[in-house]
């Protein structure tokens, strides 16, 4: 009985100093999008971290977050306030890629409530690029875009009809 | 009896080996971290990004910022303060112990997502608990983000209610 006590303290004290939340990663490329964005719905900075590759890009909505510093400092903070007050109901998943790079592209039904109170409904959609490292998958690219047509008319104008070239 | 013995001992070396790899697979996640460059991060570290078509409410408070220089070690050698600079979209003139129980992250370095507690601050000073290890690895401007969360991983932050309310530093 002793011995197993001992064991299973051993056990409990390996774990607890082997496995910081930051150690992660996951084996199977879309199980790591999805404890990603579990992470960022938990407000878990650190798992989030563990999820990303050092070489993270980020790509969103025409914008560029260069390395995974930037996007640590400046956005995964709004992306955790986004996460807690909404709703990510996949509707399509398609995987691919081989070897130690993969993709998952991901389309999400993003529903909440936004600060004065009106509702987010719109499909987001993802791209995400993993990379293998030590056996476990990370993100190294991140690319999200909307339907929403209000926030696609504001940070694309040069798409709207009137900024269109005259015809020739 | 020996059966048994050789049980045990099958039972412990698997646990050995269990915690062994799962330690190794740390280490190796430091050691693959790409050196970070304090001069991209210069250049692109301010840049305003997108993906703001939702508008929320901040869930926590928070206060980002860079380590500018350390404190003094203890009596072992350790340290656990250090002198922030603040940088970044959240900060604020610190209150003594205003921070007291909130969760530090490491955004950049050596110890990129290190998590610590604080344990007390001044207004220029932030001292960490010795409960998740000293602050070595870290250098002169890492950057770092507290966030309004204990220990246990529970929001300390509930908004003000009413509108006359004045906004919490930080939010």
């Amino acid at each position: 009985m002793a011995r197993w006590s001992s064991t299973a303290a051993i056990t409990f004290g390996l774990l607890a100093f082997a496995s910081p939340s930051w150690a992660q990663g996951a084996r199977i490329p879309a199980d790591a999008v999805d404890a990603f964005h579990a992470a960022l719905k938990k407000k878990d900075t650190a798992a989030a971290l563990s999820l990303l590759d050092r070489g993270l890009v980020v790509f969103e909505f025409g914008v560029v977050d260069p390395t995974v510093e930037a996007y640590a400092f400046r956005h995964l903070p709004f992306d955790i306030d986004v996460a807690a007050v909404s709703t990510w109901s996949i509707e399509s998943r398609r995987v691919g890629g081989e070897g130690n790079e993969r993709w998952v592209l991901t389309t999400y039904h993003v529903t909440g409530r936004q600060a004065d109170g009106s509702p987010i409904d719109q499909i987001t959609l993802e791209t995400m690029i993993l990379r293998r490292t030590s056996d476990l998958f990370r993100i190294v690219h991140m690319h999200w875009s909307t339907n929403d047509p209000k926030f696609q008319a504001l940070s694309q104008p040069s798409a709207s009809p009137q900024a269109a070239p005259p015809p020739k | 009896m020996k059966a048994k013995r050789l049980g045990v001992q099958a039972s412990a070396g698997f646990v050995l080996t269990l915690g062994c790899s799962i330690a190794s697979s740390q280490v190796l996640f430091l050691s693959d971290a790409v050196p970070f460059d304090r001069g991209t991060l210069a250049r692109s570290g301010f840049i305003q990004v997108g993906h703001d078509n939702i508008v929320v409410d901040p869930t926590v408070r928070r206060y980002t910022g860079m380590v500018a220089a350390f404190g003094s070690p203890n009596a072992q050698g350790k340290m656990y303060s250090f002198v922030p600079s603040p940088v970044g979209p959240h900060n604020f003139p610190l209150s003594p112990d205003e921070l007291r129980g909130w969760r530090l992250t490491m955004l950049s370095g050596k110890r990129f997502g290190q998590v610590f507690t604080v344990s007390t601050n001044t207004e220029s000073e932030i001292r960490v608990t010795a409960d998740k290890g000293s602050l070595e690895g870290l250098d002169v401007r890492d950057v770092f983000i507290i966030e309004s969360v204990d220990a246990d991983g529970v929001s300390m932050f509930r908004p003000a209610d009413g509108a006359s309310a004045a906004p919490s530093p930080g939010v």
